[in-house]
Protein backbone atom coordinates (compact mmCIF):
# COMPACT_ATOMS: atom_id res chain seq x y z
CA UNK A 1 0.00 0.00 0.00
CA UNK A 2 1.22 3.15 -0.87
CA UNK A 3 0.82 6.76 0.56
CA UNK A 4 0.90 9.51 -1.42
CA UNK A 5 1.19 13.23 -0.10
CA UNK A 6 -1.57 15.27 -1.95
CA UNK A 7 -0.18 18.39 -0.50
CA UNK A 8 3.11 19.61 -0.66
CA UNK A 9 5.63 19.24 2.26
CA UNK A 10 5.28 21.14 5.29
CA UNK A 11 8.70 21.38 7.78
CA UNK A 12 7.53 20.31 11.08
CA UNK A 13 9.72 21.56 14.46
CA UNK A 14 8.14 18.88 16.52
CA UNK A 15 9.04 15.45 16.56
CA UNK A 16 5.43 14.69 17.56
CA UNK A 17 4.30 14.85 13.46
CA UNK A 18 1.16 12.26 14.51
CA UNK A 19 0.24 14.61 16.71
CA UNK A 20 -0.26 17.29 14.67
CA UNK A 21 -2.83 15.32 12.41
CA UNK A 22 -5.97 15.45 13.08
CA UNK A 23 -8.14 12.14 12.45
CA UNK A 24 -9.79 13.59 9.39
CA UNK A 25 -7.05 14.54 7.52
CA UNK A 26 -5.40 11.00 8.65
CA UNK A 27 -8.51 9.38 7.34
CA UNK A 28 -8.26 11.33 3.58
CA UNK A 29 -4.63 10.90 2.94
CA UNK A 30 -3.79 7.69 4.30
CA UNK A 31 -7.12 5.21 3.75
CA UNK A 32 -7.11 2.18 1.42
CA UNK A 33 -7.55 2.18 -2.29
CA UNK A 34 -5.48 3.33 -5.65
CA UNK A 35 -5.77 6.98 -4.94
CA UNK A 36 -5.46 7.25 -1.41
CA UNK A 37 -9.08 7.89 -1.14
CA UNK A 38 -11.70 6.53 1.88
CA UNK A 39 -14.93 6.78 2.56
CA UNK A 40 -17.89 6.94 0.21
CA UNK A 41 -16.88 8.38 -2.38
CA UNK A 42 -18.71 7.01 -6.05
CA UNK A 43 -15.71 7.04 -8.04
CA UNK A 44 -12.75 5.20 -6.24
CA UNK A 45 -14.86 1.90 -4.37
CA UNK A 46 -13.36 -0.37 -2.62
CA UNK A 47 -12.77 -3.27 -4.15
CA UNK A 48 -12.31 -7.26 -2.78
CA UNK A 49 -11.75 -10.40 -4.56
CA UNK A 50 -13.18 -13.27 -2.86
CA UNK A 51 -13.34 -17.37 -3.67
CA UNK A 52 -16.19 -19.07 -2.71
CA UNK A 53 -15.84 -22.95 -2.36
CA UNK A 54 -18.13 -25.41 -2.14
CA UNK A 55 -17.58 -29.03 -1.68
CA UNK A 56 -19.78 -31.79 -0.73
CA UNK A 57 -21.56 -35.14 -1.84
CA UNK A 58 -24.89 -35.45 -2.53
CA UNK A 59 -25.74 -37.62 0.85
CA UNK A 60 -23.85 -34.54 2.98
CA UNK A 61 -25.85 -31.64 0.80
CA UNK A 62 -29.19 -34.27 1.60
CA UNK A 63 -28.96 -33.98 5.50
CA UNK A 64 -26.97 -31.11 6.27
CA UNK A 65 -28.09 -28.05 4.51
CA UNK A 66 -25.24 -26.06 6.16
CA UNK A 67 -22.86 -27.71 3.87
CA UNK A 68 -24.52 -25.95 0.47
CA UNK A 69 -23.87 -22.37 1.82
CA UNK A 70 -20.30 -20.55 1.51
CA UNK A 71 -20.48 -18.26 4.88
CA UNK A 72 -17.29 -17.07 6.86
CA UNK A 73 -17.38 -16.13 10.35
CA UNK A 74 -18.15 -12.89 11.32
CA UNK A 75 -14.46 -11.49 12.35
CA UNK A 76 -13.25 -12.88 8.54
CA UNK A 77 -16.15 -11.01 7.13
CA UNK A 78 -14.69 -7.71 9.29
CA UNK A 79 -11.24 -8.67 7.81
CA UNK A 80 -12.19 -9.49 4.32
CA UNK A 81 -14.59 -6.75 3.54
CA UNK A 82 -13.55 -3.62 6.68
CA UNK A 83 -11.02 -0.87 4.90
CA UNK A 84 -7.43 -0.43 6.82
CA UNK A 85 -6.88 3.25 7.68
CA UNK A 86 -3.97 4.35 8.98
CA UNK A 87 -4.63 7.05 11.93
CA UNK A 88 -1.05 7.85 12.71
CA UNK A 89 2.71 7.74 10.65
CA UNK A 90 3.48 5.78 13.68
CA UNK A 91 1.47 2.55 11.68
CA UNK A 92 -0.68 2.61 13.56
CA UNK A 93 -4.10 1.72 11.54
CA UNK A 94 -7.71 0.59 12.40
CA UNK A 95 -10.38 -1.54 11.11
CA UNK A 96 -13.51 1.12 9.67
CA UNK A 97 -16.60 0.54 8.12
CA UNK A 98 -20.25 -0.44 8.81
CA UNK A 99 -20.75 -3.66 7.13
CA UNK A 100 -24.18 -3.12 7.76
CA UNK A 101 -24.56 -0.58 5.61
CA UNK A 102 -22.69 -1.29 2.33
CA UNK A 103 -23.52 0.36 -1.10
CA UNK A 104 -22.67 -2.31 -3.76
CA UNK A 105 -21.32 -0.96 -7.09
CA UNK A 106 -21.10 -3.95 -8.94
CA UNK A 107 -20.46 -7.25 -8.43
CA UNK A 108 -18.96 -9.52 -10.87
CA UNK A 109 -18.09 -13.40 -11.35
CA UNK A 110 -14.36 -13.78 -12.68
CA UNK A 111 -14.19 -17.61 -13.18
CA UNK A 112 -16.30 -20.53 -12.08
CA UNK A 113 -15.97 -23.95 -11.85
CA UNK A 114 -18.24 -26.82 -10.98
CA UNK A 115 -18.35 -30.76 -11.13
CA UNK A 116 -21.88 -30.49 -9.94
CA UNK A 117 -23.46 -33.22 -12.31
CA UNK A 118 -26.72 -31.13 -12.33
CA UNK A 119 -27.46 -26.97 -12.82
CA UNK A 120 -26.69 -25.39 -9.83
CA UNK A 121 -28.17 -22.02 -8.37
CA UNK A 122 -26.44 -20.09 -6.38
CA UNK A 123 -27.60 -17.06 -4.20
CA UNK A 124 -25.65 -14.03 -3.10
CA UNK A 125 -25.80 -11.83 -0.76
CA UNK A 126 -25.59 -8.26 -2.54
CA UNK A 127 -26.98 -9.47 -5.63
CA UNK A 128 -30.55 -9.81 -7.05
CA UNK A 129 -31.64 -13.04 -7.59
CA UNK A 130 -33.33 -12.00 -10.67
CA UNK A 131 -31.93 -16.01 -12.60
CA UNK A 132 -34.78 -17.93 -12.83
CA UNK A 133 -34.78 -21.58 -13.51
CA UNK A 134 -37.68 -23.84 -14.36
CA UNK A 135 -38.77 -24.41 -11.04
CA UNK A 136 -39.53 -20.99 -10.67
CA UNK A 137 -36.91 -19.83 -7.89
CA UNK A 138 -34.86 -17.11 -8.67
CA UNK A 139 -31.70 -17.05 -8.04
CA UNK A 140 -28.88 -14.89 -8.22
CA UNK A 141 -26.60 -16.92 -11.10
CA UNK A 142 -27.45 -20.53 -12.27
CA UNK A 143 -24.28 -22.61 -12.90
CA UNK A 144 -24.67 -25.33 -15.80
CA UNK A 145 -23.81 -28.95 -15.14
CA UNK A 146 -19.75 -29.78 -15.14
CA UNK A 147 -19.61 -25.84 -16.10
CA UNK A 148 -15.78 -24.21 -16.46
CA UNK A 149 -16.06 -20.58 -17.75
CA UNK A 150 -13.27 -18.38 -17.31
CA UNK A 151 -15.04 -15.26 -18.53
CA UNK A 152 -15.93 -12.28 -16.59
CA UNK A 153 -19.64 -12.35 -16.18
CA UNK A 154 -21.42 -9.08 -14.24
CA UNK A 155 -23.73 -10.40 -12.05
CA UNK A 156 -25.10 -7.18 -10.19
CA UNK A 157 -24.51 -3.00 -11.17
CA UNK A 158 -26.33 -0.71 -9.69
CA UNK A 159 -26.59 3.35 -10.01
CA UNK A 160 -25.06 4.50 -7.20
CA UNK A 161 -25.43 7.98 -8.28
CA UNK A 162 -28.96 8.83 -6.57
CA UNK A 163 -27.37 6.55 -3.19
CA UNK A 164 -24.28 8.82 -2.82
CA UNK A 165 -26.53 12.43 -3.30
CA UNK A 166 -29.20 10.53 -0.88
CA UNK A 167 -26.01 9.78 1.74
CA UNK A 168 -24.92 12.82 1.40
CA UNK A 169 -28.05 15.28 2.06
CA UNK A 170 -29.32 13.09 4.74
CA UNK A 171 -25.71 10.93 6.23
CA UNK A 172 -26.48 7.76 7.95
CA UNK A 173 -29.97 7.06 7.22
CA UNK A 174 -31.65 3.72 5.17
CA UNK A 175 -35.13 2.49 5.15
CA UNK A 176 -33.71 -0.09 8.13
CA UNK A 177 -33.10 2.59 10.42
CA UNK A 178 -35.26 5.18 9.54
CA UNK A 179 -37.72 3.55 12.77
CA UNK A 180 -34.70 4.58 15.30
CA UNK A 181 -34.44 8.16 14.04
CA UNK A 182 -36.28 10.73 15.64
CA UNK A 183 -39.73 11.48 14.39
CA UNK A 184 -38.68 15.45 14.46
CA UNK A 185 -36.11 14.46 11.89
CA UNK A 186 -37.66 11.77 10.19
CA UNK A 187 -40.58 14.53 9.55
CA UNK A 188 -37.36 16.30 7.22
CA UNK A 189 -37.16 13.34 4.77
CA UNK A 190 -38.11 13.65 1.26
CA UNK A 191 -41.95 12.65 1.78
CA UNK A 192 -44.80 13.48 0.08
CA UNK A 193 -47.64 14.77 2.30
CA UNK B 1 -45.60 19.98 -28.65
CA UNK B 2 -46.55 21.97 -25.52
CA UNK B 3 -49.08 24.97 -24.79
CA UNK B 4 -48.05 27.83 -23.61
CA UNK B 5 -50.55 29.52 -20.53
CA UNK B 6 -50.73 33.31 -21.44
CA UNK B 7 -52.64 33.51 -18.03
CA UNK B 8 -50.78 35.53 -15.36
CA UNK B 9 -50.21 33.20 -12.33
CA UNK B 10 -50.67 35.76 -8.97
CA UNK B 11 -47.22 36.16 -7.23
CA UNK B 12 -46.57 34.48 -3.99
CA UNK B 13 -43.78 33.40 -1.71
CA UNK B 14 -42.63 30.00 -1.54
CA UNK B 15 -43.84 29.58 1.95
CA UNK B 16 -47.50 30.18 0.61
CA UNK B 17 -47.32 27.72 -1.84
CA UNK B 18 -46.18 25.33 0.67
CA UNK B 19 -48.73 26.05 3.23
CA UNK B 20 -51.47 25.52 0.24
CA UNK B 21 -50.01 22.17 -0.57
CA UNK B 22 -49.46 21.28 2.91
CA UNK B 23 -53.08 21.91 3.79
CA UNK B 24 -54.27 20.19 0.13
CA UNK B 25 -52.33 16.92 1.24
CA UNK B 26 -54.13 17.04 4.56
CA UNK B 27 -57.44 17.21 3.03
CA UNK B 28 -56.89 14.43 0.52
CA UNK B 29 -55.51 12.34 3.70
CA UNK B 30 -59.00 12.92 5.21
CA UNK B 31 -56.76 14.33 8.44
CA UNK B 32 -56.16 17.63 9.79
CA UNK B 33 -52.89 16.10 12.06
CA UNK B 34 -50.50 17.76 10.17
CA UNK B 35 -49.02 20.86 11.29
CA UNK B 36 -45.96 22.78 9.84
CA UNK B 37 -43.36 23.33 12.40
CA UNK B 38 -40.58 26.04 12.84
CA UNK B 39 -37.14 24.95 10.99
CA UNK B 40 -39.44 23.37 7.73
CA UNK B 41 -40.46 20.21 9.88
CA UNK B 42 -43.58 18.88 10.10
CA UNK B 43 -45.32 17.41 13.00
CA UNK B 44 -48.36 14.56 11.85
CA UNK B 45 -50.20 12.43 14.40
CA UNK B 46 -49.15 8.61 15.50
CA UNK B 47 -52.02 6.93 13.30
CA UNK B 48 -50.23 9.11 10.13
CA UNK B 49 -47.24 7.97 10.86
CA UNK B 50 -47.75 4.76 10.95
CA UNK B 51 -49.72 5.43 7.64
CA UNK B 52 -47.08 7.21 5.91
CA UNK B 53 -44.11 5.26 7.10
CA UNK B 54 -44.15 2.34 5.40
CA UNK B 55 -44.32 4.41 2.05
CA UNK B 56 -41.86 6.37 3.31
CA UNK B 57 -39.11 3.53 3.63
CA UNK B 58 -40.10 2.14 0.06
CA UNK B 59 -39.20 5.43 -1.27
CA UNK B 60 -35.86 5.86 0.39
CA UNK B 61 -35.13 2.10 -0.06
CA UNK B 62 -35.58 3.28 -3.76
CA UNK B 63 -33.52 5.85 -3.74
CA UNK B 64 -30.42 4.07 -1.53
CA UNK B 65 -29.98 0.79 -1.88
CA UNK B 66 -27.64 -0.90 1.16
CA UNK B 67 -26.37 -4.01 1.65
CA UNK B 68 -26.14 -6.14 5.15
CA UNK B 69 -22.65 -7.72 3.92
CA UNK B 70 -22.73 -8.68 7.95
CA UNK B 71 -23.54 -12.18 7.00
CA UNK B 72 -22.79 -12.37 3.30
CA UNK B 73 -22.85 -16.21 1.93
CA UNK B 74 -23.01 -18.02 -0.80
CA UNK B 75 -25.82 -20.66 -1.10
CA UNK B 76 -25.94 -23.28 -3.81
CA UNK B 77 -29.43 -25.05 -4.60
CA UNK B 78 -30.35 -27.55 -7.26
CA UNK B 79 -32.11 -25.39 -10.24
CA UNK B 80 -34.03 -27.84 -11.55
CA UNK B 81 -34.83 -30.32 -8.67
CA UNK B 82 -36.48 -29.45 -5.73
CA UNK B 83 -34.18 -31.02 -3.25
CA UNK B 84 -30.23 -32.42 -3.26
CA UNK B 85 -32.22 -35.93 -2.56
CA UNK B 86 -34.32 -35.75 -5.80
CA UNK B 87 -30.88 -35.02 -7.66
CA UNK B 88 -29.59 -38.37 -5.94
CA UNK B 89 -32.70 -40.30 -6.64
CA UNK B 90 -32.44 -38.87 -10.53
CA UNK B 91 -28.98 -40.10 -11.09
CA UNK B 92 -29.07 -43.06 -9.73
CA UNK B 93 -32.13 -44.14 -11.64
CA UNK B 94 -30.24 -42.05 -14.85
CA UNK B 95 -27.29 -44.60 -14.18
CA UNK B 96 -28.90 -48.05 -13.28
CA UNK B 97 -31.27 -48.10 -15.94
CA UNK B 98 -28.63 -49.58 -18.24
CA UNK B 99 -27.08 -52.21 -15.75
CA UNK B 100 -30.90 -52.87 -15.13
CA UNK B 101 -31.42 -54.06 -18.85
CA UNK B 102 -28.21 -55.23 -19.13
CA UNK B 103 -29.02 -57.99 -15.69
CA UNK B 104 -32.35 -58.48 -17.23
CA UNK B 105 -30.40 -59.94 -20.58
CA UNK B 106 -28.25 -61.53 -18.32
CA UNK B 107 -31.85 -63.74 -16.75
CA UNK B 108 -32.86 -63.92 -19.58
CA UNK B 109 -30.02 -65.82 -21.07
CA UNK B 110 -29.58 -67.99 -18.05
CA UNK B 111 -32.96 -70.24 -18.92
CA UNK B 112 -34.78 -71.15 -16.19
CA UNK B 113 -31.56 -72.40 -13.84
CA UNK B 114 -32.70 -70.96 -10.65
CA UNK B 115 -29.49 -71.02 -8.71
CA UNK B 116 -27.74 -69.21 -11.75
CA UNK B 117 -30.65 -66.43 -11.69
CA UNK B 118 -29.84 -65.81 -8.60
CA UNK B 119 -26.17 -65.80 -8.93
CA UNK B 120 -26.82 -63.42 -11.99
CA UNK B 121 -29.08 -60.60 -10.17
CA UNK B 122 -26.41 -61.02 -7.11
CA UNK B 123 -23.78 -60.10 -9.25
CA UNK B 124 -26.13 -57.11 -10.42
CA UNK B 125 -27.21 -55.95 -7.36
CA UNK B 126 -23.61 -55.42 -6.16
CA UNK B 127 -23.19 -53.42 -9.15
CA UNK B 128 -26.31 -51.01 -8.43
CA UNK B 129 -25.11 -50.81 -5.04
CA UNK B 130 -22.04 -49.44 -6.37
CA UNK B 131 -23.93 -46.88 -8.63
CA UNK B 132 -25.30 -45.77 -5.78
CA UNK B 133 -22.62 -45.45 -3.33
CA UNK B 134 -20.93 -43.44 -5.82
CA UNK B 135 -23.74 -41.51 -6.70
CA UNK B 136 -24.40 -40.05 -3.10
CA UNK B 137 -20.95 -39.88 -1.70
CA UNK B 138 -18.67 -38.77 -4.32
CA UNK B 139 -18.07 -35.11 -3.55
CA UNK B 140 -19.22 -32.26 -6.08
CA UNK B 141 -17.41 -29.20 -5.99
CA UNK B 142 -17.98 -25.78 -6.83
CA UNK B 143 -15.05 -22.67 -7.10
CA UNK B 144 -15.72 -19.15 -7.73
CA UNK B 145 -13.86 -16.32 -8.22
CA UNK B 146 -15.89 -13.05 -7.20
CA UNK B 147 -15.00 -9.30 -7.41
CA UNK B 148 -17.46 -6.83 -5.41
CA UNK B 149 -17.01 -3.34 -5.85
CA UNK B 150 -18.43 -1.49 -2.88
CA UNK B 151 -17.92 1.41 -0.28
CA UNK B 152 -19.19 2.25 3.09
CA UNK B 153 -22.38 4.26 3.71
Amino acid sequence: MSVRAQNQPVKMESDDVSGMLDDNSASLTLGEGAAGFSGASAENPLKRNIVVSVRASLAELSAQSIKATWSPSQENLKSIFQQRQFVSLQGKSEMQGDLRQVVMHSVTANSVKSTFPVAVGAKMTGVDENTFSSQGVGYSMIIAANQHNNNATTLQRDDVSIAYDFAKKYPGYTSDNLESVSRATFATLPCSI
Amino acid sequence: MCATSTATAPTCDSSDIRSVLLQENAEQLQSADVQQMPEQMVKIAQPLYETLMPLVKEQVRAQIKVCDMSKTAVSVAPAEFGSWEAVAQRLVKERSAPVIQKRDRSVAAVKGSVEDVALVKAEYAAKLADIEADVYHSPCELHMEVSACYNFL
